[in-house]
């Protein structure tokens, strides 16, 4: 029976409410009969009652490991390059004086290199060398997924943390970038990345996913709790279960940081209310680990779980529903080592954020990096961010047409006959000009940097009629909410005819269309990367074409007449350029 | 009297709209409700005009108030 694995992690920090707050934690857990895994920050370690308590939990078969937030203090300014509190945000050589300082404090507390550790973000250069000069360690939490923008204007901009772009759960990461996995053994890590926290995955693009998380007091802090309930943190247990039928396992964690347990918080309205919604969401997972769901390890024990079962390169899907509102809306989220892609059902199944991985961009941050505070990874949709942006079918009809936005859809998960993952997007019927025509999509996932995207016409309220299928991309590429500079972008389009036509990115919306394409595809230098459409079989027209800076987008179009019956299949690929 | 759920109104997400963004509700026919393509919004058309009105007395407690 497949399971979901389930870290609890406790942060340990210095000073007597922090010991208070993580004995109330570390007790609760072990009454729960779960094991923890204690990261120490260098301010817990350089607190000795601190340090003698963890000891302690050690003897109890606890798990002990280091944390990197928490580390600038007195203690560490004569080691570190400056006052800065984020250890991302350092320079390379000030990130390995403080990644060595910690490391010889808690050797020299414990006798040990540590197997598990963690940060908010921990970028390539920082894991590569910790790798190398400490091999033991297995298991990292690397990033906080899909925290970016939205999360620093929420919280006014004070929270410099930038992680947006990259898998939801445990993965191998590549070697250029911390939110961008390996393809496979060579090309990646040789250690296991873990997300900080698991997050609602509708919520985490339509609303800030740090309210919405594996964290009960962040569930409060959203104000989705009802004193010391939240039901809505049970079905968010239910919902990662859940994922385990479509991946084979589950990841999970539990990490709240003990400020959050502790009087004082101002994300708080009471703090006994936070523990009881801490305690009860171990108790319910504990309730889950006696159904045989849920099995409760450390973060070691899940790393070796990972590397034998599961390896680098893996791809990983998830189906998620609107468990906080109720609505029909889900979200679908595919990622492997080529892309990152999400497909909004709620507007019919276009592909609303879209991650190529392929470019191979560095995400290290610093002030002696090109990108400074930056580390999300760029997209070429993302319309929680640049609204315009997607990939969406529309259907023609005479004068009329239609998007399938326009209609809430349905998905689920399938296998193809060769284990490839499937999103099936149930049929939806729309309305275009006098004309119903029901459609089903189907988006095959081949794990080689393309989609298989097929359109299937399965009823026409007018069997007679022939209608126009059309695949459009409106593309760009950035990392936040801005348009960044498209000059340098290329757009061509290729027919059967060795006809081609390439526009390069003016802002004079030029267009070029061709009979029978073979591809349209925008090259975006930027980010190294192509992205092409390209017809599986025949398609009738192809085009591309060039915004202006008041919509700046690129568009790729395939088109198709069909009847009933008929199918529009088409490629999504990307590629490094 | 506009049939009930045959005439899609003009109304904006009023939860998106708490966040000063404009975005207009879409209508699903089979439901007969309003919802939001960007937010987790759904509700009646009366819901939609009560959120309206609650944010408005909230947070605009002088707009009826005459000197
Ligand atoms: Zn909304």
């Amino acid at each position: 029976m497949s399971k979901m694995y389930v870290n609890v992690i406790h942060r340990a920090d210095r000073g007597a409410s922090m010991l208070e707050g993580i004995k109330f934690q570390q007790d609760e857990a072990h009454r729960a009969g779960i094991r923890t895994t204690i990261l120490l920050s260098y301010e817990g370690l350089c607190d000795p009652d601190m340090v003698a308590y963890v000891k302690t939990q050690m003897g109890l078969g606890d798990e002990i490991g280091i944390h990197f937030h928490n580390m600038m203090c007195e203690e560490m300014l004569p080691y570190a390059e400056s006052d800065e509190q984020a250890l991302y945000l350092h320079s390379f050589s000030s990130k390995k004086k403080i990644v060595d300082r910690i490391f010889e404090v808690f050797q020299a507390e414990f006798g040990f290199v540590p197997t598990a550790i963690g940060g908010y973000i921990m970028d390539t250069e920082t894991t590569l060398y910790i790798k190398e000069k400490y091999p033991q360690v297995k298991t990292s939490i690397t990033n906080c997924f899909e925290e970016g923008v939205k999360m620093f204007e929420g919280n006014n901009g004070s929270w410099y943390l930038f992680s947006d772009g990259g898998p939801w759960g445990a993965f191998y990461p590549s070697k250029y970038h911390y939110l961008a996995p390996g393809r496979d053994k060579e090309s990646s890590i040789d250690l296991v990345a873990l997300p900080h926290l698991n997050r609602d995955m509708v919520l985490a693009l339509t609303s800030r996913d740090d309210y919405f998380s594996s964290h009960p007091a962040n569930v409060m802090r959203a104000k989705a709790n009802d004193g010391p309930n939240s039901p809505y943190m049970h079905r968010f247990v239910d919902q990662w279960i859940e994922q385990k039928n479509y991946n084979g396992f589950s990841y999970y964690n539990v990490f709240v940081s003990t400020p959050w347990v502790v009087p004082g918080n101002i994300f708080v309205d009471n703090f006994e209310h936070a523990r009881a919604l801490y305690i009860d969401s171990l108790q319910y997972l504990k309730g889950k680990a006696e159904q045989g769901e849920v099995e409760f390890v450390t973060m070691s024990e899940f790393a070796d779980f990972y590397k034998t079962e599961i390896g680098a390169g893996a791809a990983e899907v998830n189906l998620w529903k609107d468990i906080l509102a109720g609505t029909k809306r889900q979200t679908f989220w595919y990622a492997d080592s080529y892309f990152r892609a999400a497909i909004d059902l709620n507007i019919g199944g276009v592909i609303c954020d879209f991650r190529p991985y392929v470019g191979e961009l560095s995400g290290d941050t610093g002030p002696d990096t090109d990108i400074l505070w930056n580390g999300n990874y760029p997209y070429v949709i993302a319309r929680e961010h640049r609204g315009h942006s997607g990939h969406r079918c529309v259907i023609k009809y005479g004068d009329a047409s239609a998007s399938i936005e326009g209609k809430r859809a349905k998905g689920r998960i399938e296998r193809t006959h060769d284990g490839k993952q499937q999103l099936v997007v149930e049929p939806i019927s729309i309305q275009v000009g006098d004309l119903e025509v029901t459609l089903e999509s189907a988006f095959t996932f081949t794990g080689d940097g393309r989609i298989l995207i097929e359109r299937r016409v399965l009823e026409l309220s007018d069997p007679t009629a022939e209608i126009t299928l059309t695949e459009v991309l409106d593309g760009c590429y950035g990392t936040t909410v801005y348009p960044e500079d498209m000059r340098g972008i290329e757009l061509t389009v290729l027919s059967h005819q060795e006809e081609k036509h390439t526009i390069p990115f003016t802002y004079r919306s030029k267009e070029a269309r061709v009979a029978a394409p073979t591809e349209v595809k925008a090259v975006i230098p930027q980010i190294r990367t192509q992205l092409s459409l390209t017809p599986e079989g025949e398609a009738d027209w192809g085009s591309v074409k060039e915004g202006v800076l008041f919509k700046p987008y690129y568009k790729l179009t395939l088109e198709k007449k069909v009847q009933l019956g008929g199918v529009l299949s088409s490629w999504l690929n990307v590629e490094k350029r | 009297m506009a049939q009930r759920g045959k005439t899609m109104k003009l109304l904006l997400c009023p939860s998106c709209f708490a966040r000063e963004i404009d975005y207009l509700l879409a209508y699903d026919e089979e439901e007969d409700e309003y919802y939001c393509q960007r937010c987790c919004y759904a509700g009646k058309e009366e819901n939609v005009l009560e959120f309206y009105k609650v944010f408005r007395n909230e947070k605009y407690k002088l707009y009826n108030v005459t000197y």
